[in-house]
């Protein structure tokens, strides 16, 4: 008798287990679904954490079927080391951009080609589109943006007898700020070339449509002479740069809040400790070569990606969710409420958003013409980031602006070499 | 000599005598009690270094989960060849290493040893309140730890890069990102931090000597110095020892000061530039953040390295004792 039920006890588990292996299937439309998203941290917080809790409600009220939505925070790093261990995925996240492949090649990326319907899709940015739109399906929703911005200091530049209204329409007009600032004895900028790729992508991103990214046969397509303007400029910029001042360092910030620093490049995710600080600031755009060129630095993008799970109604529900949060509404409000910057470009052109703050003028003028950072979604690559090691020995002396872009072309391949693409 | 048995009549025969069944009975009770151990210790510690040995031999990432392929050495010998971006980085975190352990436990040991001798013979007062002086920065948060000695070796303003460089030491110097002057920045956080720890525990081995050998010296005549060398350093030896290691294994593993000194959100910068401030267990997260073709293999391979290092440091510390004692 114990042999029958223990073979019948088997069989039941088996059958179970066959049952929770089979393909695609739905629940019951009437159970209550509990969702599960994982979000950067910032999106729980202050004006974005608000934002994201009305979006909750709203859907929540909008689909009976929905028990829960729980917002969990967790970076880049949590994220991708959670997910490449495959268990206890969320439904849904947001991630940067840069990571878009590896999530591709790692999870089960749901399909929101369903949810993207010709009206909707057609507000975000073709670039933006275009990347999340690969073999038949959309994989994400494009969701912010950044845009790297110059800060002034605008009783520095007074003092120096520069006129903010003037801006910086050149690198050659940026560099002769520089020097009046250097001349009024404050201290100009930080160093540009002893951090990362930050400040000179920004600078390599003017020469963006001479920049011939991509790969072939697992090297890169950029050839050397492209860049090396881009390092002759940063070369320039960094003789007026205190060279014991990053741009990611508190003191640095600290000199800039304290009119001892004039100008300071930073991201959006800068200004509210500036702002709270009551120096007198604007920031502009990174500046073209030449007058009218192209200026928006190197764009950052994040997403929001669904998780496949075999269940079709919560593959509905995840992908109404993330349609909702990529709407055209919510990334208004996003953007009017927090300053920051979206995908959308209805979003970005409308004038009420234009309107509600500098930053957000800055951002869409910057969007235009901005470079994205590395070909999001289809190569894991990285690519800028492989200035950070020759632009340093430029900063110090060791390389020549032509010698700093043969080696950035080498640390290219390498990292290509490594990726194995 | 012959051996002879002194076993009483009522003392139970050896197990080996007994027959299988009565000896099992009688075992059995003991594997029990010991089996929550050994459970645990399979799964906890043996299961996962197992596990990463076995993927060290695969070209396990991100993407290849349920394609795994076992490449033998590969991994290993690329990551020793110095050839690729990998190699070159993991050699040069290597070296790094090779520079700030030794310094690192050698200052770290004679401050913490340092400090609790002179608390040691000072009245006993004063003995309680300087421990936990000493200790408060051990409990600090270490980003927090981080933050504090930024701002201190900040060469604009900082309190310490500032005299430090009236003194000619670092003038203008960008300790964070300049090479040997950032593994200088990860020793004074590591041994601020870690000092009060090892002075505790320096301490309280201290108190444990008995104070009929420190009344016999003042017999003699001995002075505090001969009471210290004579005494306490060699009495203290176990403990010593024991600091030693630790903090050779602890500082081997060196991770999160230079992390949170140098992480962004690109893995790649990681280390600072050209490598000033990496280290092994950085690398290994950097191939397992950028996850290309068998960077987790990589990974579990430089983490085995690593683990072969740390054996034989502490295989040669024990061989070392052993010689001396």
């Amino acid at each position: 008798m114990k042999k029958v039920l223990g073979a019948a006890a088997a069989l039941a588990i088996a059958a179970g287990l066959l049952t929770g292996c089979s393909s695609s299937e739905a629940s019951d439309p009437n159970k209550k679904q509990d969702l599960t998203l994982w979000v950067y941290s910032d999106f729980t917080q202050g004006e974005a954490g608000a934002v994201m809790n009305k979006v909750v409600d709203e859907f929540k009220k909008e689909h009976s079927n929905v028990g829960s939505v729980t917002l969990v925070p967790k970076n880049d790093a949590d994220l991708l080391s959670g997910l490449m261990s495959g268990v206890g995925l969320p439904d849904a996240f947001s991630a940067s951009a840069r990571d878009a492949k590896k999530y591709r090649d790692a999870v089960g990326l749901l399909n929101l080609k369903p949810a993207f319907d010709a009206d909707y899709a057609k507000g975000f940015y073709p670039k933006a589109l275009e990347t999340v739109s690969q073999d038949d399906g959309v994989w994400a929703v494009p969701f912010i943006s950044y845009t790297p911005v110059i800060y002034r200091n605008l009783t520095v530049l007074k003092n120096a007898g520069i006129d903010p209204a003037e801006g910086t329409p050149t690198q050659q007009a940026f560099l002769d700020q520089l020097a009046k600032v250097q001349a009024s004895g404050a201290t100009p900028t930080h160093s540009w070339t002893k951090d990362d790729y930050f400040g000179p992508g920004a600078i390599m991103a003017a020469d963006a449509d001479k920049i011939t990214e991509g790969a072939q046969d697992g090297k890169t397509t950029i050839r050397p002479e492209e860049l090396e303007r881009t390092f002759e400029v940063v070369q320039e910029i960094d003789k007026f740069g205190n060279q014991s001042m990053i741009y990611k360092a508190d003191s640095t910030m600290e000199a800039f809040k304290s009119n001892k620093l004039g100008y300071m490049i930073g991201g959006p995710w800068s200004e509210p400790a500036i702002k709270q600080s009551g120096v007198e600031y604007d920031f502009v755009l990174t500046p073209p070569h030449e007058v009218g060129g192209r200026t928006g630095g190197l764009q950052g993008w994040d997403f929001f990606y669904g998780v496949e799970s075999k269940d079709e109604t919560r593959n509905e529900l995840v992908a109404e969710l993330l349609k909702k949060l990529g709407s055209y509404d919510v990334q208004k409000e996003w953007t009017l409420k927090t300053g920051r910057p979206t995908l959308r470009q209805d979003v970005m052109d409308d004038p009420a958003v234009v309107g509600s703050s500098a930053m957000a003028k800055v951002s869409s003028e910057g969007l235009k013409g901005g470079m994205p950072q590395m070909d999001f979604m289809k190569s894991g690559v990285f690519w800028p980031t492989a200035m950070t090691d020759p632009v340093a020995k430029l900063g110090a002396g060791a390389l020549t602006p032509k010698q700093t872009a043969e080696e950035f072309v080498k640390g290219i391949n390498s990292l290509y070499a490594e990726a194995g693409e | 000599m012959g051996r002879t048995s002194h076993r009483s009549r009522n003392e139970p025969a050896p197990n080996r005598r007994l027959p299988l069944k009565t000896r099992i009975a009688r075992s059995l009770p003991i594997y029990i009690g010991l089996a929550p151990f050994f459970v645990l210790l399979i799964v906890f510690v043996g299961t996962p270094m197992v596990y990463g040995l076995a993927m060290s031999f695969t070209d396990w990432s991100v993407s290849s989960r349920s394609t795994l392929h076992f490449v033998g050495l590969e991994n290993y010998l690329y990551i020793l060849s110095g050839e690729g971006l990998g190699s070159t980085r993991f050699l040069k975190s290597l070296l790094n290493l090779a520079v700030y352990v030794p310094i690192t436990v050698a200052i770290g040991l004679g401050v913490s040893l340092g400090l609790a001798l002179i608390v040691h013979n000072l009245p006993r007062r004063f003995q309680s309140f300087l421990r936990s002086g000493f200790f408060v920065p051990t409990a600090i948060p270490l980003f927090l730890c981080v933050g504090i000695w930024l701002w201190l070796m900040d060469s604009e303003n900082g309190l310490v890069a500032s005299n430090l460089a009236k003194l000619g030491i670092g003038v203008d110097v960008n300790w964070v990102n300049t090479a040997g002057w950032a593994i200088a920045l990860i020793i004074f956080i590591d041994v601020w931090h870690s000092v009060g720890f090892n002075f505790v525990i320096f301490s309280t081995g201290m108190q444990e000597i008995s104070e009929d050998l420190y009344e016999a010296a003042d017999l003699d005549g001995a002075n505090v110095f001969q009471k210290m060398w004579n005494i306490t350093i060699p009495m203290m030896e176990p403990i010593i020892f024991f600091v030693i290691t630790y903090s050779l294994i602890s500082a081997l593993q060196v991770y999160d000061i230079p992390q949170i000194l140098t992480s962004g959100s690109d893995p790649n910068s990681v280390g600072g530039p050209n490598q000033v401030m990496l280290f092994p267990v950085m690398e290994m997260v950097r191939n397992v953040r950028i996850g290309g073709e068998a960077a987790l293999g990589r990974a579990a391979a430089e983490g085995v390295i690593l683990m072969v290092i740390i054996i034989a440091v502490t295989f040669i510390m024990f061989k070392l004792r052993r010689k001396k004692v």
